[in-house]
């Protein structure tokens, strides 16, 4: 049951994500092609500027999108009409969302070690100098850590533009005011909760990140202690967010 | 087996009442003729029960049980509008809804397919009206569902896809284990198909009974009972 869901979800949505992923290769290739003609800060610097600014309003857009054309189709009624908890669909959705998100992740990171060795920066930089000295076992480390962290933040933003449109839709009247509402009330609250939260879950042991350095050529690691509490806060939070969803989804909301 | 009790059920939009205080026990086994002209509240009826709507009064009972997903398995709902995923073919439909219903029944459902006339492969929003809503019935009748709910099932088709429908509602029909509510407004073409009616006006009950005896109290047909009974 769920495959299907989220196969329906991924294939209800290809058109848009084709379209978003087309566009990122065309701007990764048109900036192949201008690798050795224009400086390559520049090209670096362009390659980077799309992802930074439309993936994230992508990632808030589709959010709101997979479910607001199930009502704008009237295929709530199938939507709301199966069997099913709506964890089944509410994490379908949200897992279609994750997949194209990770599907520009991959375009991009493909991208960008093309574009570093067409200009030659990854010689110049990743070899020669401080990168080298950094161990291929810690990058690769920290960059699985740097990408959970950005995806996580995803799945929140997403969660709560998801949250704030399907509470909207019990209201008839002024759904566009209720939805923006509570998306900043959702992020007020979610900020008190990891505020408050975190001193109440003070007793939590802390998390340890081993933090690299480098000073005059030399690598240097150091450990920095990471007060847990917030995070579990937070997490405790997204788990509260999510269980309203659906139990708005499944107890309240109508077609 | 199904049986759906309305308690006192009130449902409002805005200031309308479309069912109000509204009373009633749909028996199980039986075809049950929902009627009345538009805004009776016979939709919203429909809707409280595959729980699409919530009501602001009173309880919908299933068997005894309030909607949710444990009743909707025993529901196969048709409504009046396309609901169909319009990006989807006529097999991805039924390969989609099939994953979700245990009592579905593939063979009826190919044996529909070919009744009904549409082409697998096809593309659900390049479908006629008509094919759309011949769809929407194989997708309700393929299932071995004990409640199956038909909201308007004949609007907008044309005759000979109406007596197709009316023939399959009635050739799928299993009177030792499903009830077949549906409602319509256009009640000469299906009259023979109901075994018990219920008129309903601004959301009460204006008459229910077994459509046999009450032509045979009243000496009239359903149709002429509908005219007496919203003049």
């Amino acid at each position: 049951m769920w495959w299907q869901q989220y196969k329906k979800e991924l294939m209800g949505n290809r058109t848009e994500l084709l379209f978003l992923l087309g566009f990122f290769l065309v701007w990764t290739l048109f900036l192949l092609s201008r690798a050795g003609v224009w400086e390559p800060a520049v090209v670096i610097a362009l390659y980077g500027a799309p992802p930074s600014g439309i993936l994230p309003l992508w990632a808030l857009w589709a959010s709101v999108q997979l479910y607001r054309q199930e009502w704008r189709e009237n295929t709530s009624y199938l939507m709301l009409s199966l069997p099913v908890r709506a964890r089944v669909i509410t994490s379908a959705k949200l897992a279609a969302l994750l997949t194209g998100v990770l599907g520009f992740a991959l375009l991009f990171a493909v991208g960008g070690w093309l574009l570093l060795a067409r200009t030659g920066l990854w010689g110049e930089v990743f070899q020669r100098h401080v990168f080298s000295l950094i161990p291929w076992e810690y990058a690769v480390k920290m960059s699985l850590l740097t990408g959970g962290a950005v995806l996580a933040a995803l799945v929140i933003v997403a969660l709560v533009a998801q949250f704030a449109y399907v509470f909207s839709r019990l209201f008839s009247r002024l759904q566009g005011l209720v939805m923006v509402w509570t998306w900043v009330l959702s992020f007020w609250l979610m900020a008190r909760v990891v505020d408050v939260g975190g001193r109440l879950l003070a007793f939590m042991p802390d998390f340890h990140l081993r933090l690299l350095t480098i000073h005059n050529q030399v690598p240097e690691f150091e450990m920095v202690t990471v007060e847990s509490g917030p995070l579990w806060a937070l997490a405790l939070f997204v788990a509260g967010l999510y269980t309203l969803l659906n139990a708005v989804l499944e107890r309240a909301v109508e077609v | 087996m199904a049986t759906v009790v309305f308690d006192r059920v009130t449902k409002r939009f805005g200031r309308v009442r479309a069912l109000n205080d509204l009373s009633v026990t749909i028996p199980s086994g039986t075809i049950l003729g929902l009627l009345g002209p538009n805004g009776a509240g016979k939709s919203t009826m429909l809707k409280l029960i595959a729980g699409l709507y919530r009501p602001d009064g009173g309880r919908v009972t299933i068997d005894g049980d309030v909607p949710s997903p444990k009743t909707k398995a025993k529901v196969a709902y048709l409504p009046e509008i396309d609901y169909l995923y319009g990006w989807m073919t006529v097999r991805q439909i039924l390969d989609y809804v099939r994953a979700f219903y245990p009592d579905w029944d593939q063979v009826r459902a190919e044996e529909l397919l070919r009744f009904m006339a549409l082409d697998p492969a096809a593309r659900v929003s390049r479908l006629s009206k008509g094919m759309r809503a011949r769809l929407k019935i194989v997708v309700a009748m393929s299932r071995s569902a004990p409640l199956i709910l038909l909201d308007e099932p004949l609007s907008g088709i044309d005759p000979p896809s109406r007596s197709r429908v009316l023939s399959a509602i009635v050739s799928e029909f299993r009177e030792d284990g499903q009830t077949v509510v549906m409602s319509t407004h256009d009640v000469a073409e299906s009259e023979n198909l109901f075994q018990e009616v219920l008129f309903l006006r601004e959301g009460q009950v204006a008459l229910m009974g077994d459509a046999d005896q009450l032509r045979a109290q009243r000496g009239k047909s359903i149709r002429d009972l509908f005219e007496e009974v919203y003049a």
